[in-house]
């Protein structure tokens, strides 16, 4: 007989609970704890043991930083990992309820250098970043466990700025992201485990309400509709066409 | 064939290699002992390729020419995985009656990005390796059919980052693999109740209450439910 398993009161941390840096040292990651939003963990017994979940290049590592009442603030993690993704977990250790999962964050990639961390502070459906991919001017990033990260050639001035407003982004590229993104969603059985496709799906249902997206097991023809009509209502709604219609006509006319 | 030791191709031999796979040059046209194609890798030892039974027969021989170097560094390098298909592709990606080499996807053949998590587990070299170095004797069940099909177990239980945790393998191991005869217990790559789907669909759920990294596999085989007793029980 199969059975969902009931899920627990886990609390979801936010993703500022907690601040980590890393550093490099020989061939040893050093993570140091820089932050910690005392205000989450209250709820928490002293007695619960704080660790780090790593995870790069199919290995996982777990990291203690001792209890919630004896935390450490600097911790070495394994030098195979460059930058991992990483979640902050916190662990029952009293012997009534040893190894239940009290809270957690959603994944997060750890920065290497300071000047990543902005990347930890996006949470949007579509992590937009700024990097270094030419030739190509944009490349969609999907991993297991956070949103996914969209690239844009850092030479462009405000790449952000620009891939949000810009028409002819707006109305050529945008649609080949949410065609990439869902064809990825679709095809996966276990999307309703994953928070990021969970995200993604709710933004799908508010532009198609009761449109129920296909199973994974449906046929190619019944996905492709599914995310074609997605595509159209998100197109009707924020009149790309004609935006873009309209702008080109215009550049026309000046010239 | 033997080798005195392990090579990795350079860019260049790369692209020989892939168009000597998909038929566009000649496979003797990738000259594997031109330092324009391959280069050698230090403190790496000899590797004969053979007509391995399993998975893992492959992988210890891989790991073996590997001892003296370290292997998560050569993990990422694609040269390597791309020379090992090479030279093991007439175990891995033998030759159909058309004459066409069975490639069957991209990245069983041409390694994909590491961190991928969909297609960096699929390489037909480098995953068994990772998974025997990593995990040893509890990627039994992911390593013991032959190094040209790692069929559905190994499949759906390398499918999740986190499933690459001992506890997690041990656990598996433990319901699929039957250390007596050495294969995997009937079933363990089916749809049914309890079989390695279902064990994956589980282990999310279960992920979200449980720490299941700070189990024993033993607990963690605990907290299944009803429909895995079938394999706890089975030989």
């Amino acid at each position: 007989m199969r059975r969902n398993i009931r899920l627990s009161g886990r609390k979801q941390l936010p993703a500022n609970s907690i601040s980590v840096t890393s550093d490099r040292k020989d061939e040893e990651l050093l993570l140091n704890i820089t932050h910690i939003n005392d205000s989450e963990f209250k709820s928490f017994p002293p007695s619960a043991e704080v660790e780090l979940r790593l995870t790069e290049n199919k290995r996982v590592s777990i990291v203690s930083l001792g209890t919630l009442g004896a935390m450490k603030r600097s911790v070495v993690a394994d030098g195979f990992f460059l930058q991992p993704m990483c979640q902050l977990r916190v662990v029952s250790k009293d012997s009534g309820t040893w190894g239940l999962l009290l809270g957690s964050t959603s994944a997060w990639r750890l920065g290497v250098k300071k000047a990543d961390e902005k990347e930890q502070l996006v949470t949007g459906l579509l992590n937009f970043l700024p990097s270094k991919i030419r030739p190509r001017t944009w490349k969609l990033s999907i991993e297991e466990d956070v949103h996914p990260r969209f690239e844009v050639d850092d030479r462009i001035p405000d790449p952000e700025a620009w891939a949000r407003s810009n028409t002819i982004f707006l109305g050529t590229v945008l649609p080949a992201i949410l065609y990439q993104v869902f064809d990825d969603i679709l095809g996966q059985e276990y999307r309703d485990q994953k928070q990021w496709m969970k995200d993604w799906l709710e933004w799908a249902n508010t532009l198609m309400p009761g449109s129920a997206p296909p199973a994974h097991d449906e046929t190619v023809a019944a996905k492709r509709e599914w995310i074609d009509n997605l595509i159209d209502t998100f197109c009707h709604r924020h009149a790309l066409s004609d935006k873009l219609v309209d702008e080109l006509i215009e550049v026309a006319n000046v010239k | 064939m033997k080798y005195d030791s392990l090579f990795e191709f350079t860019p260049y031999g790369m692209d020989l290699f892939a168009k000597a796979m998909t038929g566009e040059i000649e496979e003797d046209a990738v000259d594997i002992k031109s330092e324009k194609v391959a280069r050698i890798i230090p403190n790496t030892g000899a590797i004969e390729v053979k007509d391995w039974a399993t998975s893992r027969d492959m992988a210890a021989a891989v790991l073996g020419s590997m001892a003296g170097a370290d292997v998560g560094d050569l993990a990422k390098r694609d040269g390597v995985w791309g020379w090992l298909s090479f030279i093991f592709r007439d175990v891995l990606y033998p030759r159909q009656a058309d004459g066409t080499r069975l490639l069957r996807e991209l990245h069983k053949w041409y390694p994909s990005n590491l961190s991928d998590f969909r297609k960096g587990q699929r390489h037909l070299v480098r995953a068994p390796v990772l998974l025997l170095s990593q995990l040893g004797e509890n990627a039994d069940h992911l390593l013991c059919t032959k190094p040209n099909a790692p069929g559905e177990v190994r499949e759906q239980l390398t499918s999740q980052q986190d499933m690459f945790h001992p506890t997690f393998q041990a656990a598996a191991r433990l319901l699929y693999f039957d250390p007596t005869s050495k294969k995997l217990k009937k079933g363990a790559g089916g749809k049914g109740a309890g079989a390695s789907r279902r064990l994956a669909r589980v282990r999310l759920q279960l992920d979200v209450t449980w720490d299941l990294f700070a189990l024993s596999a033993e607990q963690l085989l605990e907290k299944l439910p009803k429909e895995f007793d079938k394999y706890r029980a089975a030989k």
